[in-house]
């Protein structure tokens, strides 16, 4: 079933009226994993490079399909757009982005993928420094269980990374 | 904002001519132009015994893995430029292809780039064996340390004179938290540090030399050096930035006559002999000082002058650049800042003049910063210690933005002082009883991936 999300000013009710208004233009975006269709401004879509890239050469009709990227990361990804071309306030910006990046670790995995995919430089430094963050102040262990990874180190690569920093404090 | 030296550079000595650089305002990759080389005497080695290999397959293994490139089979990109699609990877996907465990490599490298060498070096590595080996990668390496220059260096305790032990301290940048680690580096004097490595003189009485990792304690040892009848000037060694190789090098002199060796780490197994032109040394004062391509040995005559002997490390020659007259108050003192050599000056009242020497711009000391640390002082003299205390420059960190200084009493405490941003703070090192004389290394990156 298709599922139409409107994403701009609520007080809009039809697709018509959306698209008949002549002073922003409009796009849809759906993406082709789970048909989900995103409407949204030019504006806030073209800060996406793939997706300005299209528009730019023209061959970007009014609905562009989006691979690879699921309904809600997509969904994600418009509503940090749109709040990015929307404020300029630095202060504002990094408060957003903040509460915004609050999430688990597959759901920033999956915004990060998007962000690569479309282009986002603005996001992916964002989701990038995040996990750098999260990754700063751990030991292996833990890194491993947040983030889900087999340890398949044999023991002698492991001694000897321990040999090569042997002036460490033993944590 | 130069300094009054309008008058060219008069102060040349008579036998040997300057090189005549026309004024080239160009950026500083060009090198230097070239100099008059007179057909010196070229002293050829006496017939030598043959020597037996030096490298060992530990050394070998140790220079070859820094010289080749690994070839990297997964492309890596830097964050600076936009960031690449997501690279196709032939791996075998676990079974749930959306988690974070299998985020493509283009995009684990540029969050690596993110994360200092130390956590990356003791805990990120040892996560599993994709992340090993994009630790591990030279690209990723190089990547790391252009963009991170830790603010680490090395202090050696000295008691009498004896070396009793060695620190490693890395100065955050972002907290500017302090950590000390006492390493077990063993050696008697440091000659040179450049770029993580240190050139040392092994143990007292002996002439071993070599050089050695700071992080972990690697080292290769040097062959014998040559011994031609003249002094030895300075000793120092830089990186030929085109092909990565360190190079060695010596320099005698004796009269006007100069010979010059040089050692490739790595490749040579010898110390080659190469043609300078002659230049007369004034004073055998010297003060050396290796940054990154060049190394810079100022030698000192008279009160305030400082001739410049530089060697490239790239185009291995050697080149003299004598100065004028700097005018400088009392006390000064001469380091390396970034790839360059920094001047600083102090009147013993707490602020310091610091002039940088442009080898692109070669007869005059640039001014760069005024330091004024009057409001420090009295912090200092009514919390660290009683009395008069004067502070002495040390090192340059963080690209020629944090400056350390140590006190003269109590000669544990340092304090640093960010010209960028005007803040400073201090810390001090562990106290294990003796109070001997702390002498200071200054090495920037230390804490770089470099795997020896």
């Amino acid at each position: 079933m298709k599922k139409l999300k409107f994403i701009g000013n609520p007080l809009l009710q039809s697709r018509e009226k959306i698209n008949m208004s002549s002073d922003k233009k409009w796009l849809t975006l759906k993406t082709t994993e789970d048909n989900e269709e995103f409407v949204v401004e030019e504006s806030v879509a073209i800060m996406s490079n793939v997706i300005k890239n299209m528009v730019e050469d023209g061959c970007a009709s009014s609905v562009i399909p989006v691979p690879r990227v699921k309904g809600n990361a997509m969904g994600k990804i418009i509503e940090f757009c749109k709040k990015h071309t929307e404020e300029s306030d630095e202060k504002v910006l990094k408060e957003f982005d903040a509460e915004f990046l609050n999430l688990g670790p597959d759901a920033l995995y999956d915004l990060m993928v998007s962000a690569n995919f479309l282009e986002i430089k603005v996001l992916l430094d964002s989701v990038t420094t995040k996990v750098a963050d999260m990754i700063k102040g751990k030991s292996s262990e833990e890194i491993r269980n947040i983030l889900k990874i087999e340890n398949d180190l044999s023991a002698e690569e492991i001694e000897e990374s321990r040999r090569e920093n042997c002036w460490t404090r033993q944590e | 904002m130069k300094l009054k030296q309008e008058r060219p550079s008069r102060y040349v000595p008579s036998r040997s001519p300057t090189p005549s650089p026309s004024p080239s305002p160009s950026p500083s990759p060009s090198p230097p132009p070239s100099p008059v080389r007179h057909p010196s005497r070229v002293w050829s080695p006496p017939p030598a015994p043959p020597l037996p290999p030096i490298l060992n397959d530990t050394d070998r293994a140790l220079i070859a893995s820094r010289m080749v490139e690994v070839s990297c089979p997964f492309s890596c990109s830097s964050l600076g430029g936009t960031t690449s699609v997501i690279a196709s990877r032939n791996r075998k996907r676990k079974a749930d292809d959306t988690t974070i465990c299998n985020i493509p490599t283009s995009l684990l490298h540029n969050i690596f780039l993110l994360i200092p060498a130390l956590t990356l070096r003791s805990m990120t590595k040892l996560v599993c064996k994709e992340w090993n080996y994009i630790i591990s990668n030279s690209n990723f390496v190089k990547d790391h340390s252009t963009r991170n220059a830790s603010g680490g260096f090395l202090v050696q305790k000295c008691v009498h004179g004896k070396t009793s032990q060695s620190y490693l301290v890395e100065i955050r940048d972002d907290t500017n938290a302090v950590t000390i680690h006492p390493t077990n580096l063993v050696f008697e004097t440091v000659i040179a540090t450049s770029g993580g490595f240190l050139y040392v003189k092994e143990s007292r009485g002996t002439s071993k030399l070599s050089i050695m990792e700071a992080v972990s304690g690697k080292k290769l040892n040097l062959p014998p050096s040559p011994q031609p009848r003249a002094w030895l000037l300075f000793s120092g060694f830089a990186q030929d930035r085109s092909t990565g190789i360190y190079k060695v090098v010596r320099l005698y002199t004796v009269a006007s006559d100069n010979f010059c060796f040089v050692l490739s780490l790595g490749v040579e197994h010898q110390w080659r002999p190469i043609d300078v032109r002659s230049f007369y040394c004034k004073s055998f004062k010297t003060m050396t000082i290796c940054a990154g391509r060049y190394v810079y040995c100022a030698t000192r005559s008279g009160s305030c002058y400082f001739d410049i002997i530089t060697f490239d490390a790239e185009t291995e020659s050697i080149y003299y650049f004598p100065t004028t007259y700097v005018k400088i108050g009392y006390d000064y003192t001469l380091l390396r800042m970034e790839d360059s050599l920094s001047l600083m000056s102090c009147n013993r009242n707490y602020k310091w003049k610091v002039w940088r020497f442009n080898i692109s711009n070669p007869h005059v000391w640039e001014r760069i910063y005024k330091i004024d640390l009057s409001e420090q002082r009295l912090l200092i003299e009514r919390e660290l210690s009683k009395g008069d205390v004067f502070i002495k420059p040390i090192a340059w960190l963080r690209n020629g933005e944090l400056i350390l200084f140590r006190l003269t009493y109590p000669s544990q405490c340092c304090i640093a002082y960010d010209v960028g941003k005007g803040d400073s703070f201090w810390f001090e090192f562990p106290d294990d009883g003796d109070t001997g004389k702390t002498v200071y290394f200054n090495i920037s990156e230390i804490f770089s991936l470099n795997k020896p």
